[in-house]
């Protein structure tokens, strides 16, 4: 082999050397889990003895006749369909405020994107005492002569869940108004600015100049939002454990229990792969959203 | 074109995936060898898992760990904490990879798990050295034989607001001994102008609702399983009226979890709340001249039932995987010597040492409140000892849960709790 030869083949392997890192990160840690955890989901699991006994579909049977799951599915759908709607609409209009000159601007947009940059843990733990009996927050609903559960608000069937979301929602609207933030810099100002020259009034502004621009920022956040939602269990396991009586127990709280307190990891493996696919799906219908909002982009 | 792709490209990939094996089969050797067995000294190391992280009591563990070493130079002790949130998972994943430590402090629901899954050693022996010199053995007892040394015990007792219960028409001298007493009370105190409540009661809290419930119901005569542990027996009348009582009083109670019960009683404003010797630390070293007294359970009626509370405690065990068994039995004798289990208990505020020598110290004997705690568990059981106890424990809070937040009836409640209680046993049976 000439000198040309071995420098071509050490720049030909350079790239796989490259990528082994990330090779090696893939195999070990994503894709041999994976695996795993699907041959689990096929397989009634020892924990102690670490013995395997394959049991074919009844997992997944046993996931799907089970109510707590669909129970779960469904708190995370009630999750889900609350929060990010909520999130997008006040984040959006967080950023066209956010976006104005206005005095202290900088301190504002830092304000908002504080809870963000903040343990989830550490702001869950804040708002158990924010939401309890004495907490600021159910004195100030006492105050406001709202009514209240006789409990405070995360110990109540019909206000955990709420409650639980409205803290999501208050964390999340920083993170996506920067995001909006960033797309409406990409707004031409002089198309604004002729728009308004032109008597357009803001509203009109906004739908024919301002949003198509911000259509693919919008879908981007859409879709990570409803991909975090979906997978909701930080706040869960902090605030409320799934309780009271189960109101609000997650899909993913509903296979970490059966997985860490139960140790059935068959059930465990097969109730995540059930809700791989969910997510899954609704990741394919955002896709297509996502091909619709790129012809507006162009 | 097929030359190139099977003979360079191939063997790119060839190449690529044999580094790539090569990590990862080598990763877990890799893994192991990195737990070295001895120090650079040459002393055995024997790794140590426990729970206690509070500074204070971590402390005391820590210079027991150096007096054992002191006493022992040929060992080393590395401490590993863990947490009561997730301790348990870790500890299920050490057996489970087959990392475990050498001696492990365990909670007394979990012994017969790990018995059961035949991950502890029989530590029989040791009972037949040490039994008459500790109390609070059973927990650790499984298909008649020791897997544990009762490191530390606790029970439950009911605290009284001696200031409050005057409100309620009573003396603090007089402390409720029936539950028509507790009952009348704390409805009572309830309807004082104010913001006082009649009594504790624990919310949706996991591993620690059932506890609330479960003096109720053996005070009642009733219990979880029936005598052999092969069925539930949580539709008897007893446990059906021990639960009706405690929904009944969480009327005139105030719903919240165990700390902020806690707070509320520091607070002047529960009459009543069972709670353990953590909140008598609390109490004393907050500073608060909170006037108030410890009793032991109420029960149904003079006739019937008896003053019987929870026991629970933590448990010195060895993993029959364990590298250094006799180091780890050595530092457990040590970590459970009667200096040792002094300054735990002066650490921790625990009012019962296991130590029956520690227990005769007037600094237990001659505190009021203390001995009240000693008293109450002569009367106080543990939960059964089940290897699927964790999964009844689920059940029953889901049953106690049910009914307190008024989603079933008292009597549907437990029959769906038992129901689900006997399928979890059924499977057991049949593994």
């Amino acid at each position: 082999m000439d000198s040309m030869d071995r420098k071509r083949g050490s720049s030909e392997a350079s790239p796989w050397l490259m990528t082994m890192p990330w090779l090696v990160t893939l195999l070990v840690f994503w894709a041999y889990p994976l695996g795993y955890a699907l041959a689990l989901g096929f397989a009634k699991y020892d924990i102690f003895s670490r013995t395997w006994q394959w049991v074919g579909f009844a997992n997944f049977q046993a996931v799907l006749t089970n109510s707590d799951f669909w129970s779960a599915l469904g708190h995370t759908a009630v999750f889900t369909a609350g929060t990010v709607p909520a999130t997008t609409v006040l984040s959006l209009l967080l950023a066209l405020a956010l976006n104005r000159r206005m005095w202290g601007r900088s301190m504002f947009r830092a304000g908002y994107f504080a809870p963000t940059l903040t343990a989830t843990v550490v702001t869950a733990l804040v708002f158990i005492h924010l939401y309890g009996q004495g907490g600021y927050l159910f004195r100030l609903a006492q105050f406001t002569g709202l009514p209240l559960p006789s409990q405070g608000f995360l110990l109540s069937e019909s206000t955990a869940l709420v409650s639980v979301m409205l803290m999501d929602v208050w964390v999340s609207i920083g993170y996506y108004a920067l995001l909006f933030l960033a797309g409406l810099q990409a707004v031409p100002q002089e198309l604004v600015e002729d728009a308004q020259m032109h008597g357009a009034n803001g509203w009109q502004r906004f739908w024919a100049i301002t949003w198509p621009y911000l259509r693919p920022t919008m879908l981007y956040a859409i879709v990570i939002n409803l991909i975090k939602s979906l997978q909701i269990f930080t706040e869960i396991f902090v605030m409320t454990q799934g309780g009271p009586v189960g109101s609000t127990t997650t899909s993913v709280y509903h296979v970490y229990t059966a997985a860490f307190e139960r140790f059935d990891l068959g059930y465990a493996s097969a109730a995540a792969y059930l809700l791989f696919v969910i997510i899954a799906l609704a990741s394919v219908i955002q896709f297509r959203l996502l091909q619709f909002g790129r012809g507006a982009e162009e | 074109m097929m030359k190139r792709i099977l003979g360079v490209h191939l063997g790119r990939w060839v190449l690529s995936l044999s580094l790539v094996a090569g990590f990862v089969v080598g990763l877990p050797g890799g893994c192991g060898k990195n737990e070295a067995d001895k120090t650079a000294e040459g002393k055995t190391i024997v790794r140590f898992w426990q729970f206690w992280t509070e500074p204070k009591v971590r402390a005391v563990i820590i210079k027991a760990a150096e007096g054992f070493e002191a006493a022992n130079p040929e060992y080393k002790v590395e401490i590993t904490d863990l947490t009561w949130n997730d301790g348990h998972q870790k500890i299920v994943a050490a057996f489970a990879g087959g990392a475990v430590p050498d001696l492990l402090e365990l909670g007394s629901d979990w012994i017969a798990e790990f018995a059961d899954g035949n991950a502890l050693m029989d530590m029989t022996s040791e009972y037949n050295n040490l039994g008459n010199s500790y109390v609070g053995w059973l927990p650790a007892v499984y298909k008649n034989r020791c897997w544990g040394l009762p490191w530390y015990v606790s029970t439950r007792v009911l605290y009284q607001n001696d200031e409050l219960v005057r409100y309620a028409g009573a003396t603090p001298n007089n402390p409720p001994i029936l539950w028509g007493q507790l009952m009348e009370r704390a409805k009572r105190i309830s309807q004082v102008k104010g913001k006082f409540y009649g009594y504790g009661v624990n919310a949706a809290e996991r591993h620690r609702l059932y506890k609330k419930f479960l003096p109720f119901l053996w005070s009642a005569g009733g219990d979880i399983l029936t005598p052999d542990g092969t069925k539930c027996d949580l539709v008897s009348p007893q446990a059906i009226e021990a639960l009706k009582f405690l929904v009944d009083l969480s009327e005139f109670g105030y719903v919240e979890k165990q700390a902020q019960l806690d707070e509320m009683f520091l607070a002047n404003r529960l009459l009543y709340h069972i709670s353990g010797d953590w909140l008598y630390e609390r109490i004393k070293t907050s500073g608060s001249p909170l006037k108030f007294s410890a009793h032991k359970i109420p029960f149904p009626a003079l006739n019937r039932g008896g003053q019987v509370s929870f026991a629970g405690g933590e448990y010195l065990t060895i993993p029959r995987a364990a590298k250094q068994p006799l180091g780890a039995i050595k530092l457990a004798r040590f970590m459970m010597n009667e200096k040792t289990i002094f300054n735990l208990c002066i650490a921790t505020g625990c009012a019962t040492p296991t130590h029956k020598g520690v227990a005769e110290n007037p600094y237990f004997a001659k505190d009021s409140v203390r001995e009240v705690f000693i008293e109450q568990l002569k009367q106080a059981k543990a939960p059964p000892v089940h290897p699927r106890w964790v999964d009844i424990e689920t059940e029953l809070e889901w049953g106690v849960e049910q009914a307190l937040y008024k989603k079933m009836t008292v009597p549907d409640a437990l029959n769906k709790t038992c129901e689900k209680i006997d399928k979890i046993l059924e499977d057991f049976a049949k593994k």
